[in-house]
């Protein structure tokens, strides 16, 4: 395990939100866009439409972009946005742990990370 | 940028032509794709330095082409016959290299099979050696691998979007936004990467170090454009957007952490850390929306999508065995060419 995962050593205590789905986006076509979170499987959160991300002191934290992801595993170093590593997390998600994992086939992680 | 300097007989004789105005020179274009098509396999096509930067040549002419070069060579009947030629090798070899797949995996499980082969687990050799190993001069080398995609970060998916409909298309959208920050000026990401290589003492012009680049990097840009060239190849280029984008936070963050340990600033960072936010949304909606919607879509085209995740993570296992191989044996990784 590569240092960078040190992270998991203190779990947070809280479990993953209740998994609401808001309405159908298509229900207010003619109207503003909906919010509208989905759930990703053993994954996080993602945010569409208006919203505004706030941290524990009331200040607005920017997300730099239209959609986010919020973590649901308690692992992310970049609370509350998701950083990916729920793939490290035994307990990340819905579904029983993967039977394994394959083998190393990604040898450097995405060089060319888009 | 100006044409790079030719690699072997192939890329000679073409750069040769391509001073010229094209209607000269077709018999001789036409000569030489029978040449390239007769080449014998005897080197691995990924790794051919004369048909990786024949290829980026041909393929440049589509992004923003070469200042002197005349544009109407883009669509030149005997440049697309020599460029057929050495897609049809550089096909072989990447499709020869690719690992047996599961038999019985159907769409609905493609999600979870990109998620799973092309997620880092510990123990990623060239990851793990930026991140703790190492030294400022490699750092930059990796940067200058990667600039010739970086510096036109997203271009290469864009030519999926009118390929593609329905959600997977929305889903794809919503990528390449983000690649375009969005329309915000200066925050593109390939305006990111120019930031992080002036802060690291490089120079960001499109091409600049492009004679160091072996073919290897090369090829990783060049399998991006051969999928997003040809509409039949539509499904891999999803594949290919996908293994991108799937692990990535996780892979940044490492070279985040290792630009740190070097005394990097933060804005030398930048990149990558936005990249630790970006492809935490981007590689689910790459794995579950885009691919996962078009495989159900498109079942005909499952195997494609396969097809270029796998390619492109065995490319990347070339790469990344080549760098790491000359950096522990005290190397460079890059070319030295001979002084022009």
């Amino acid at each position: 395990m590569s240092t960078e995962d040190a992270g998991s050593a203190s779990p947070a205590a809280t479990d993953a939100p209740p998994e609401t789905v808001p309405a159908s986006p298509l229900a207010s076509a003619a109207g503003p866009a909906p919010t509208v979170i989905t759930v990703y499987p053993n994954g996080p959160l993602l945010v569409r439409g208006p919203f505004t991300l706030q941290g524990p002191d009331q200040q607005p934290i920017d997300p730099h972009r239209k959609v986010v992801a919020l973590c649901r595993c308690g692992l992310s170093r970049i609370k509350p946005l998701c950083d990916g590593t729920h793939v490290h997390g035994s307990r990340s998600g819905d579904a029983p742990a993967a039977a394994s994992k394959p083998t190393d086939t990604n040898p450097e992680g995405s060089p060319a990370c888009t | 940028m100006r044409l790079p300097r030719p690699r072997g007989p192939i890329s000679t004789a073409l750069f040769a032509a391509l001073q010229q105005q094209p209607a000269a020179v077709d018999t001789e274009l036409a000569a030489l794709t029978t040449a390239a098509a007769a080449l014998e396999e005897r080197q691995d096509a990924r790794a051919c330095e004369d048909t990786q930067i024949t290829l980026f040549a041909c393929y440049g002419l589509h992004y923003d082409g070469f200042e002197d070069v005349e544009p109407l060579w883009e669509w030149n009947p005997g440049l697309l016959g020599l460029r057929a030629a050495l897609e049809a090798r550089f096909e072989r070899a990447f499709l020869q290299a690719i690992p047996a797949r599961p038999p019985d995996l159907r769409a609905a499980g493609l999600t979870q099979f990109l998620l799973d082969v092309a997620s880092p687990v510990p123990g990623s050799p060239l990851g793990v050696y930026v991140n703790r190993h190492a030294t400022l001069q490699q750092f930059q080398e990796l940067v200058i691998h990667r600039s010739i995609y970086n510096l036109r970060e997203g271009d290469q998916h864009t030519w999926a979007i009118p390929r593609v409909t329905g959600r997977a298309k929305s889903a794809l959208v919503e990528i390449q936004a983000d690649e375009y920050g969005g329309g915000s000026p200066g925050r593109m990401h390939a305006e990111l990467f120019a930031v992080t290589m002036r802060e690291l003492d490089l120079d960001p012009a499109y091409g600049a170090y492009i004679e160091q680049i072996p073919a290897v990097s090369i090829a990783i840009l060049n399998l991006m454009s051969l999928f997003g060239l040809h509409r039949r190849w539509r499904g891999a280029l999803l594949g290919n957007l996908a293994v991108t984008e799937i692990g990535s936070s996780i892979a940044n963050r490492r070279y985040s952490q290792g630009l740190t340990r070097l005394g990097a600033s933060t804005r030398a960072r930048w990149f990558y850390d936005e990249h630790i936010e970006a492809d935490a949304v981007h590689e689910q909606l790459a794995a579950h929306d885009m691919c996962g919607e078009f495989a159900s879509q498109h079942p005909g085209e499952l195997d494609d999508v396969l097809t270029g995740a796998l390619a492109t993570l065995e490319l990347r296992r070339l790469f990344a065995s080549q760098v790491t191989a000359a950096w522990e044996g005290g190397a460079t990784s890059l070319r030295n060419p001979e002084p022009a």
